[in-house]
């Protein structure tokens, strides 16, 4: 797999949002590390941008790994990407 | 008769009548003829089985072999305790409730619909309570509602051999209630109260044969039927076990596997149960006359004993033989026609061979036939019944009779080696089988019945004559008028159970579509009651009818003319009341509108049979409004019958005796003469007498505009309240409306003779209202505290000093009730006030309105509630604290059933009132947005149900999903048309925030719930919250929340040991259900609506621990693991949710999640048990 630049990455992970949560509208005023529970995300659609994810950049957490936290600001979720791609 | 026959042979002749018509009726002449004097026609009939609330769905449990033995149900267990702590050495942890068939609800009674208070519903013995409401409706179910049964010659022959714990209950601990309890308590008053309450002229009384009581109760009815010493009957059986406790109360027969295994080998007893079956009686030539709907029809009966036999209790085969063989003689018929025979059985090794072999010694008198009769036992099914367990065997038979079908008796797999039914007439119904006889040969059967007591009965039942044939020969010469329109009225107490009727008409849509139209109509309006909460429909067909009582469903309840459809309330007031509300009339003025609808009616059957359909529209708008129809005159000249149709539906208002409310004895004795002299005494006690915690407690008074209330009115509305239990009075309530009686009056007299005011209790009489009691005794001289005796002027001090202390607190009072009672009162508007701010203003909020995200805590309401709590400076923790937070698992679902329960320790109204909340439920809104405004200036907070499909900010259900939901209202803004509400976004995230709704949307979402839910079931509106300021309040301390907390938890250590058992069930169901990917499909809302609560409920008691033993305590780590468990299962569970792909890898370690679940949460509770022992030990 080729590693993308950090701007693609981004621009990947904030369409993936939008297409996971209620308001996409919303994200256009998201900072980097903003929280995201503003945008409506909660544990349970967490598992959805976690599975979303997980078809999109081709990575797979066990349930037991799954931690919201890494998943609570844009930043965090392409930290997340980037470290689990480097092991696969 | 002959003369009616003569009439169809002339027609026939005259080429008036059809050859075949006539047959017909001819043939239905005959059968009229051949009912013998001795047969008797059940007419009505209402049961309440374990798992079952009408025969129908009884019905539909047999012909399923449906097991309907459980545990007691949770909720019963709390109502137990008392009883078991009171009368059983038992200590709490060596509890074992038993199996058995249990009723729901046993705690749900209409106290207002009998005009109990619900004070004396309370100490109103369950089986009396159960047994009256089941009357009641067996009445209906005959069509002999309303008047109809008022001053007959019914007689009532209850079968009851209770062993009396609710009445020494109260002996025992509450004393002081005996008075007021002694009706509800009384065996023989269950019978007499039906006959008072109806005016029934009959003898009323109680058969005891212990477990044949209420068969025999039957067999009398009957008897006193052919003897005429009454011409109706109402009869049947009422069980409830108040202490089903294993090991108690056993008589030695009781089965070891919780099966009652009748005629089985391997049958080693029974297990109890509980139900109540009333029937109405009536000889079968006067039912066929009256033309009565007829369940089935008794031939005959017969009860002997055993006499001096092996044993007291031993059953004598021979007593039997001779029983059945009396009773079929009785029947005059031959017991070849006998299809089956309901038996006692009882499923006991030695009971049920001697029962089937005196069964086949007496047919082997007659016939030498084998395996022909059908036998079978209700005792699988639903348990013994004891008393009861004759009844419910017959309703089983009379079930069976009706649908034509053999059900099937349970638990049989090989025949008892005792028996040998291949040699003998019977053969064991194992299975559902259509009951076939001969031609022309009605179903007959057999119920028997022995009791431990030594009399055995037995029943012998016929199907009820055809209908159709019964229904030609009675529809003689009429035009039959399909479409020619009628006025047809339902009604109820109040709004809820008039919904839940309609309902009810909904649900057996199919059966009433076969009913005739005339005969629908003629029973709605005649066999039933006439009251408050109006329902008038103008139809042309039954189907129409049932169409625009779906409309009403859909749309609400209101008037729409043009579908024919009238509705509206009204309540009967005094002439003295001022500023009536809408549907408030006096007696005169109804008397007055229902004699114009006389006069209608004689005009409008004047000139032809039919009504124009003006007239009935007329007739709909008076009824409504309370005018009385007179149908008789309506249904004059016609020949209607009476159908089967659906029957009140009662107000499930809960009635238990309060198991803490345990008095003093000496408080409340009464003792006369120490008051009458002692000054001193005679100024505190009027206001310490009554339940401990209610001492202070001032009754909600309302009914005047300025709502200023003098001393006397106050002094009269406190008696009441203790007396009548109700908290919420209007001076202009009839004291016996309220469940008065002369037992009260008497009570009430003496009451106020303690608090030196004197009112004969015969004057209550004249003047009922605390209105007109009081203006009667302000009017005396000396303020009604006029007295012959000696104490005149000790007692006028007293009563001055009192006025004086009282007017001090009315102040207080005064200010809250006011305002509640003008809002209740007046037209509401926004008047301006121009002493008081907030009443003028435009702009209005409520300030310290603060949201609460902390928790999910059980449902929306809570996160509504908690921002007003801490609004009026109350701490939230009692609430948090107040739970025994309990897996459980709801009986009867088919999925799974498990749920998250909050079982509340002390009631929600005891927190409200220890934070210095009154939480006002309201019913309905009358006009939403000014009722919200009007309460709001008054400093009320208000919570609101809604529709929250109607919400704009919802960004989750907005017009895309119906919601129920509550919004907190905590301020509104006149210029911008809008409330300020705190409300989240999308459910079950904590994003509560302030923000607002237009005024029109609110009014849309409450219209939204109102439609959407209040149709359905009976709830509040909204919730006015008034603070009382001035009330002594103090914040609760750490360490006795936690000794509080502690000792209540313990208490309940059973609960918490046996949510550990349902938690077990549940993992198991969680693997099982996860094993195949369709079955995980299936339920996979199920189960993460399930974690989802489970999470929610982790968090709360998180929270809980948090704030008692801090971060660092071992109990918290324990805590902690077994949420995130249940937080991996989520997730894996969720994953499957949006991404359905079955990966065994991924589930095997979900199931590895719930072993290590299981552990983690038992480590947890015995931590946190060990945790609360040692606060309890070690914390002062």
């Amino acid at each position: 797999m080729t590693m993308e630049t950090k701007d693609e990455l981004r621009q990947r992970v904030i369409d993936l949002l939008k297409d996971n949560v209620d308001d996409p509208s919303l994200l256009d005023e998201c900072g980097l590390d903003d929280d995201l529970s503003s945008l409506g995300i909660n544990s349970l659609t967490f598992i959805k941008l976690v599975i979303a994810t997980e078809m999109e950049f081709g990575v797979s957490w066990s349930d037991e790994d799954l931690d919201f936290r890494n998943f609570s600001t844009i930043n965090q979720i392409m930290n997340y990407i980037s470290l689990n791609q480097g092991e696969q | 008769m002959d003369n009616v026959a003569g009439q169809i042979f002339e027609h026939v002749a005259a080429g008036r009548m059809d050859e075949q018509v006539a047959v017909q009726l001819l043939r239905a002449l005959k059968q009229q003829r051949h009912a013998s004097d001795k047969d008797i026609a059940i007419i009505g009939l209402s049961l309440r089985m374990p798992g079952a609330n009408n025969l129908k769905q009884f019905w539909d449990n047999l012909a399923h072999g449906r097991d309907c033995i459980g545990l007691l149900p949770e909720a019963r267990q709390q109502d137990s305790l008392g009883f078991i702590r009171s009368f059983t050495p038992l200590r709490d942890e060596e509890i074992r409730f038993s199996h058995g068939g249990f009723m729901k609800g046993i705690d749900e009674f209409d106290y207002a619909f009998f005009n109990l208070s619900p004070k004396e519903a309370a100490l109103m013995d369950p089986n009396q309570r159960l047994f009256l409401q089941a009357a009641w409706e067996a009445i209906e179910d005959a069509g002999y509602g309303g008047s109809r049964i008022q001053g007959s010659k019914t007689g009532i022959y209850l079968g009851y051999a209770d062993w009396p714990v609710y009445g020494q209950y109260i002996t025992k601990n509450q004393p002081s209630q005996i008075p007021m309890a002694s009706t509800g308590n009384t065996p023989s008053i269950i019978a007499g109260r039906i006959a008072y309450l109806l005016d029934l002229q009959g003898p009323a009384l109680l058969v005891d044969t212990a477990c044949s009581s209420s068969l025999v109760a039957v067999h009398t009815a009957c008897m006193a039927l052919r003897n005429k010493e009454c011409e109706m009957a109402i009869t049947g059986g009422v069980k409830v076990c108040l202490m089903p406790v294993d090991g108690l109360f056993e008589i030695g027969i009781e089965s070891t596997n919780q099966k009652t295994s009748a005629f089985d080998d391997g049958s080693d007893g029974t297990v109890w149960g509980e139900g109540t079956v009333a029937l109405l009686l009536k000889p079968l030539r006067q039912a066929l006359k009256d033309r009565d709907p007829i369940h089935a029809v008794i031939r005959g009966s017969a009860a002997n004993q055993d006499g001096t036999s092996v044993g007291l209790t031993a059953p004598n085969a021979a007593s039997q033989e001779l029983l059945l063989s009396q009773a079929w003689e009785d029947a005059g018929i031959h017991p070849e026609t006998i299809g089956y025979i309901e038996a006692h059985g009882t499923g006991t090794k030695l009971g049920d061979p001697i029962e089937a072999d005196g069964i086949k010694r007496a047919f082997r008198r007659y016939t030498t036939r084998r395996q022909f009769c059908a036998i079978g036992s209700v005792k699988t099914n639903i348990g013994h019944l004891d008393a009861a367990s004759g009844v419910a065997g017959l309703a089983k038979a009379i079930a069976a009779l009706k649908y034509k079908q053999l059900p099937p008796t349970l638990h049989f797999t090989r025949p008892n080696r005792n028996i040998a039914f291949e040699q003998s007439p019977l053969y064991v119904s194992d299975r559902l089988e259509p009951w076939l006889t001969e031609a022309e040969q009605p179903r007959r059967c057999g119920v028997s019945s022995f009791g431990f007591s030594g009399t055995n009965c037995h029943i012998v039942l016929e199907e009820a004559p055809d209908e159709l044939e019964v229904k030609s020969a009675q529809r003689t010469f009429e035009d039959v008028g399909a479409s020619e329109p009628q006025l047809l009225l339902l009604s109820a107490k109040t709004r809820a159970s008039l919904e839940r009727l309609v309902m009810r008409y909904a649900k057996e849509r199919s059966r009433l579509l076969q009913a005739d139209f005339l005969d629908l109509s003629y029973t709605v309006n005649t066999g039933r009651g006439q009251y408050g909460c109006r329902l008038a429909i103008i139809a042309d067909s039954t189907a129409g009818f049932l169409d625009q009582l779906q409309w009403v469903m859909d749309h609400g309840f209101a008037s729409y003319e043009k579908q024919g459809i009238y509705y509206d309330e009204h309540r009967v007031v005094s002439a003295r009341k001022e500023a009536r509300q809408n549907g408030e009339w006096t007696a005169e003025e109804l008397k007055a509108r229902s004699q114009a609808m006389a006069a209608l009616i004689l005009r409008g059957t004047g000139a032809e049979q039919r009504m124009n359909r003006s007239v009935l529209e007329e007739l709909a708008k008076q009824a409504i409004h309370g005018g009385v129809v007179n149908w008789d005159a309506l249904y004059e000249g016609r020949s209607c019958s009476k159908l089967h149709l659906p029957v009140y539906a009662f107000e499930p208002s809960r009635c238990w005796i309060e198991l803490s409310a345990e008095t003093s004895v000496h408080a409340a004795a009464p003792s006369l003469s120490v008051n009458a002299v002692d000054g001193a005494g005679a100024v505190r006690h009027p206001l310490s007498a009554g339940a401990g915690s209610a001492a202070s407690r001032l009754p909600q008074l309302s009914g005047r505009h300025d709502g200023s209330y003098t001393a006397i009115e106050w002094q009269l509305a406190k008696r009441w309240e203790e007396l009548l239990g109700v908290n919420e009075l209007s001076i202009d309530d009839d004291f016996f409306e309220l469940g008065g009686n002369s037992i009260l009056v008497i009570r009430m007299e003496v009451e106020l003779e303690k608090a030196g005011i004197s009112l004969d209790s015969e004057l209550m009489y004249r003047y009922p209202t605390i209105r007109e009691a009081a203006a009667y005794l302000e009017q005396l001289p000396g303020e009604g505290i006029e007295s012959p005796r000696k104490e005149v002027d000790i007692q006028s001090t007293a009563h001055a000093s009192f006025s004086k202390e009282s007017n001090h607190r009315e102040q207080t009072a005064l200010a809250q009730t006011a305002a509640a009672s003008e809002l209740h009162e007046a037209p509401v508007g926004i008047e301006a006030r121009e002493c008081d701010n907030p009443s003028t203003s435009t702009l209005f909020m409520l300030s310290n309105i603060e949201p609460f995200n902390d928790l999910y805590y059980r449902n929306c309401f809570y996160n509504s509630l908690f921002p007003v709590v801490a609004h009026f400076g109350g701490s939230i923790l009692p609430y948090l604290f107040n739970d025994l937070i309990l897996y459980h698992r709801g009986d009867g679902e088919e999925s799974g059933g498990y749920e998250i329960r909050y079982e509340e320790i002390e009631s929600q109204e005891s927190l409200f009132h220890q934070m210095n909340l009154n939480v006002e439920a309201q019913g309905s809104f009358t006009d939403t947005i000014e009722e919200l405004i009007g309460s709001l200036r008054q400093g009320h907070p208000v919570i609101v149900w809604v529709d929250a499909y109607a919400i704009p900010s919802r960004k989750d259900v907005y017009q895309q999903e119906h919601v129920d939901h509550t919004l907190l209202v905590y301020g509104f803004d006149l210029a911008e048309q809008c409330f300020h509400i705190i409300e989240h976004d999308r459910r079950e995230n904590l994003s509560y925030k302030p923000c607002t709704i237009s005024f029109t949307d609110m009014d849309k979402a409450c219209e939204g719930f109102k439609a959407q839910y209040q149709q359905l079931e009976h709830r509040p509106a909204y919730y006015r919250i008034i603070h009382r300021e001035n009330a002594r309040y103090a914040q609760p301390e750490r360490d006795a929340l936690r000794r509080a907390f502690a000792s209540r938890q313990l208490e309940h250590r059973v609960q918490l040991q046996e949510s550990m058992t349902v938690l077990q069930q549940l993992v198991a169901w969680l693997k099982q259900v996860s094993s195949t990917a369709k079955s995980l499909s299936d339920q996979i809302d199920t189960i993460i609506e399930i974690l989802n609560q489970i999470l929610n409920a982790k968090q709360v008691e998180g929270y809980r621990l948090l704030y008692l033993y801090g971060a660092d305590s071992s109990l918290l780590v324990c805590h902690r693991a077994c949420v995130e468990h249940w937080e991996t299962v989520r997730k894996g569970m969720v994953r499957y949710f949006y991404a359905p792909i079955y990966q065994e890898e991924r589930i095997t370690a979900i199931h590895a999640r719930l072993e290590h679940l299981i552990v983690a949460e038992q480590k947890f509770l015995s931590e946190f048990i060990n945790q609360l022992q040692f606060t309890l030990t070690h914390n002062h």
